[in-house]
């Protein structure tokens, strides 16, 4: 049990870049003993915790059965896709071997084996050395010396146990190993690839936003970290905009809803960017090779446009027919598109965009994130920041009254302030009709009934000054 | 082959570039920032007193550094970044040649790593004797290690490290490649030319909050009060920040969780073979576990000692009214200021004089509730627009409302305010009254009368009565918004869609209102 434990703890606990295959391999062919045995390294990721990990290395093969291993593999390596190609050579098995050396994976290997003992007098230092057949590894260690039996350090007494050697089975690392039936002898490039946990990529952006010109510049950078536990160095590194899918799922995709209060709607575009695709995925190549270290995240720019058509609006929403008692902030919104007319003309791979406003000395201040999916080119983006601190609405029950068994009449007053020296669009959007039939008996504007659960306005409130929306509605509950 | 060479030079494996083929790839670091500006945001739902170990909010940090830039590829490493920085945030501007790749880097230098950065290779085991003293080293190799447990090769044969009961330790010969002591932002740049810099670094780091505190000292007369306002700011990082230009923004901003690759620094535990004796408790059904020795380095987090400011005799100078900043508002404070590490600070928000209110008492009853003499609050109401005396952008804040009596001051309420634009209104917390009091009783049905509507509406008897020697206005908020209550000829208005009684108490008064429900 404990020893089960304890390699779920070795798997977890993956460590190291520079490693080694520093045991004693049975055919330790081309094993380096400092650096990385890694070769030329391509790294494919996705955005789904995906990666895919080509490695050509070059191996000097026998002729005939030979055991080859391959240290340096990422220590999040899905072991049952790995796949090897050797020219001239047939693979006979692939063995994934992950039973780590330890001082008691040591002891328990060698139970049935003979140990040296050397017993240190605490008075005086004095060194005796004695050979020890290894009984049993339970809860203690069971000995025989010299003919009898004891547990090894019974009396606490110091006893260093020496063991011969490193037993065959046991590694410092998990390590692959593949056995190859080779038909000629020499040097050649094996082609490694496997899929890794542990890598993953996002985008940043940073828009920095002028109210006057009515423009964002938007700076992309693509984000990618890596967790796997093994640095991979002097890669190709080629990022997709796209999930593959994993085998955990069912294939039905998720359920999470968009439309909660906070998140970015968007208005899919329908442009092609000018960007490499594979099938539906977009591709972003690094320019240059890079060393993806354990534990590092890495940004790289992709993206640099300038002067995109941008506005800046603001939104509130009222849940249920609700009352509030003090006014609420309305919602500010950045809305640009990604569209080529617009300026930025590029697919948007999904991230977090960070919207900076300069303030009075030219100096761009943080004025709020939001995240955004994997946005096609022409999509026009409603991207929430924060509250404003200015724009507000108070939403009013003004009565309620019964109609019927089971119908109500609700009159709700929505007051819109705006402490702003000049004049604002405020979306007020009502939500919740869905429950039940709901109808607008009257409202004061026209407002737009865009699905059975809202009805939105778009209401006009001058500079420090406020606006008052009106309307009834016929309800079941 | 290339490799080999670079390796050779022993350069950190990040510095391998396939642009720079031939080219060195020189490392500067920059210690730390020449000038810093510090804008600080409030946690987005933050309420009440910072808790100053786990501080919600935010700040922006954009650094301005001198870098001195070699011809060709170079790596330029920012120290002294606020711990709390958020990596993927940063943003390096003045570079010639534009940031190739920023990177942040999370593997530290810890007895774990250096055992992991080590394996495989030549160590020096020293072991002392204990009972004279002496020490004997041996040169050993790491076959195994971190984790769990180091397994040494030494010219005896195979030894687990600390398993024997002797005193040992290890001795390394350097800091394996790629390990810091802390988590480093680098950025890789080609200049055309060398030649010196100045670069902008920004970034956003969590560790920081700022609130409003509102001190309101009630007039002699007992019709205004003077306004003063503390901005209280808090720096939860280890690093200062000397002389900075130290800006806080009001509103809510939206964030977005970022699960940044966090810090990788373990102890080293080492799990010895199971040292089960003879004389193990024999009556414990399970054997007893492993030897387990951890040596850990954990940080001491202590906190400085707090610098508060103490309330000077006469208010500072406020700083200028806020400047808007999209839909926010920016304070600045006028002078550069110091903001420690670990520490609080105040300085001045703003000073109002003579800020006329109006006290309203408010106790909300739903109908049918039985309420018994209950106490009331007290309320100053207070009008943010230049008539009313104020007509400033109000953030949210704490308010402690005080009153002098033959000089000394006492308090007299405490309480919260939310984000107040101009032209809302603004209502101060000043106590609990049990001088002004209210009842609501149900009215027992009269079989003879038929109840008027339904025939199920039920009577209700709200009485209000001011014990004090002055007159008194009560507001009375009864049930929900929308709901509908029914009174006998007196009008009560509906506030905020509720409907309210709203009487006017005379010094030792009383006054009653029914309404059936």
């Amino acid at each position: 049990m404990r020893k089960t434990i304890w390699r779920a703890c070795g798997l977890a606990m993956l460590l190291g870049s520079t490693a080694t295959a520093a045991q004693q391999l049975p055919a330790p062919a081309d094993a380096p003993t400092a650096g990385s045995a890694q070769g030329d390294v391509a790294v494919t990721i996705y955005n789904n915790d995906v990666a895919l990990v080509q490695d050509v290395r070059p191996l000097t093969l026998a002729n005939g059965r030979v055991r080859q291993s391959f240290p340096d593999v990422s220590a999040s390596i899905r072991p049952e896709t790995v796949s090897l190609t050797v020219p001239d050579a047939a693979i006979v098995e692939q063995n994934f071997d992950y039973d780590l050396l330890s001082p008691s994976s040591l002891m328990e290997k060698a139970v049935g084996e003979t140990i040296t003992l050397v017993r240190t007098n605490p008075a005086t230092g004095a060194e005796t050395r004695e050979r020890a057949k290894v009984l049993a590894v339970n809860g203690g260690v069971v000995i025989e010396v010299g003919g009898h039996v004891e547990v090894l350090r019974d009396d606490g007494l110091p006893v260093r146990a020496i063991f011969d050697r490193v037993p065959d089975a046991l590694r410092a690392r998990p390590t692959l190993s593949v056995t190859l039936a080779s038909t000629r002898a020499g040097s050649r490039p094996a082609t490694l690839s496997y899929l890794s946990r542990g890598l993953g990529w996002s985008a940043d952006y940073v828009a920095l936003f002028d109210d006057k010109s009515g423009e964002v510049d938007v700076q992309g950078w693509v984000t990618l970290k890596n967790t796997s536990g093994t640095t991979f160095g002097n890669a190709r590194t080629l990022l997709v905009a796209g999930e593959v899918g994993s085998t955990d799922d069912d294939g039905n995709g998720s359920y999470a809803s968009r439309r909660r209060r906070m998140t970015t709607t968007t208005r899919p575009g329908t442009e092609s960017a000018a960007r490499e695709q594979i099938g539906d995925f977009y591709l972003y190549p690094l320019a240059e090779r890079t060393t993806i270290a354990d534990k590092q995240t890495k940004q790289v720019s992709f993206l640099d446009a300038k002067g995109v058509a941008a506005s800046a609006g603001y939104r509130f929403e009222n849940g249920w027919l609700g009352s509030s008692d003090a006014p609420r902030s309305a919602q500010s919104v950045l809305r640009f598109s990604n569209s080529g007319a617009a300026g930025l003309g590029d697919a948007l791979p999904a991230g977090v965009v960070r919207v900076y406003v300069r303030d009075a000395r030219g100096q761009p201040q943080f004025t709020g994130e939001n995240r955004i999916e994997h946005t096609p080119q022409g999509s026009t983006i409603a991207l929430p920041t924060g509250d404003a601190f200015d724009v507000k609405v108070q939403p009013t029950t003004v009565s309620r009254t019964r109609l019927g068994q089971s119908r109500w009449l609700t009159a709700m007053r929505y007051t819109l302030t705006n402490a702003r020296a000049r004049p604002v669009k405020v979306e007020l959007v009502q939500g919740g009709l869905d429950w039940g039939d709901v109808r607008v008996v009257e409202d004061s504007a026209k407002g737009e009934r865009r699905d059975a659960g809202t009805l939105a306005w778009q209401v006009p409130v001058p500079a420090n000054g406020s606006a008052t929306v009106t309307a009834t509605f016929d309800t079941r509950y | 082959m290339r490799r080999q060479l670079l390796l050779a030079a022993a350069l950190p494996a990040s510095a391998l570039l396939a642009g720079s083929a031939g080219a060195q790839t020189t490392t500067i670091t920059s210690p730390a920032p020449d000038r810093v500006a510090l804008t600080v945001y409030r946690s987005p739902y933050g309420k009440g007193a910072m808790t100053l170990r786990y501080l919600g909010g935010f700040a922006l940090v954009t650094e301005t550094r001198r870098v001195r830039l070699p011809r060709g590829p170079a790596i330029v490493r920012f120290e002294g970044v606020a711990e709390g920085i958020v990596p993927v945030s940063a943003i390096v501007d003045g570079l010639p040649g534009g940031a190739i790749e920023k990177n942040r880097d999370a593997r530290l230098l810890s007895p774990a790593s250096l055992v992991d950065g080590t394996l495989g290779r030549e160590v020096t085991l020293t072991r002392t004797d204990t009972a004279t003293g002496r020490q004997t080293s041996e040169a050993a190799t790491i076959v195994a290690g971190p984790a769990p447990g180091v397994v040494l090769k030494t010219a005896t044969g195979i030894e687990a490290l600390r398993c024997s009961g002797l005193r040992e330790r290890l001795g390394f010969a350097g800091v394996p490649a790629g390990l810091s002591s802390k988590p480093v932002l680098s950025v890789t740049t080609t200049s055309p030319t060398a030649r010196t810099v100045t670069v902008r670094l920004s970034y956003l780091a969590s560790g920081f909050d700022w609130r409003a505190s509102y001190v309101a000292s009630l007039a002699t007369d007992g019709r205004a009060v003077d306004l003063f306002a503390w901005l209280t700011l808090a720096n939860d990082n280890p690093e200062a920040f000397s002389e900075a230009d130290v800006q806080a923004v009001a509103g809510r901003l939206n964030r977005v969780a970022v699960r940044a690759v966090p810090a990788q620094a373990r102890a080293l535990r080492l799990v010895c073979y199971p040292l089960g004796t003879t004389t193990s408790d024999l009556r414990k059904r399970q054997f007893e576990p492993a030897d387990e020795i951890v040596v850990t380095g954990s940080r001491v987090m202590a906190f400085a000692p707090i610098t508060q400011a103490v309330a000077p005799p006469a208010p500072p100078a406020p700083p200028p009214p806020p400047e808007d900043l999209g839909d926010l508002k920016l304070y600045r404070v006028p002078t550069p200021t110091t903001v420690a590490a670990r520490g609080q600070k105040q300085v001045a928000l703003l000073v109002q004089k003579a800020v006329p209110f109006e006290r309203r008492y408010r106790r909300a009853v739903y109908p049918g509730q039985r309420v018994d003499g209950a106490t009331t609050s007290i309320v100053l109401v207070l009008k943010n627009d230049k008539q009313g005396g104020l007509g400033v952008p109000l953030p949210a804040g704490s308010t402690a409302l005080y009153a002098d009596r033959a000089g000394e001051r006492l308090l007299l309420g405490l309480g919260a305010m939310s984000d107040r634009a101009i032209g809302e209104t603004v209502r101060l917390a000043a106590g609990v009254s049990s001088q002004v009091t209210l009842t609501q009783l149900v009215a027992p049905r009269d079989p003879a009368a038929p109840a008027p509507g339904a025939g199920r509406a039920r009577e209700v008897v709200l009485t209000a009565s001011n014990g004090n020697a002055f007159p008194v206005t009560l507001d009375v908020p009864i049930g929900a918004a929308g709901q509908a209550i029914e009174t006998d000829g007196r009008e009560v208005g509906r506030v905020d869609g509720t409907f309210t009684w709203s009487p006017q108490l005379p010094p030792g008064g009383k006054a009653e209102l029914r309404y059936r429900y």
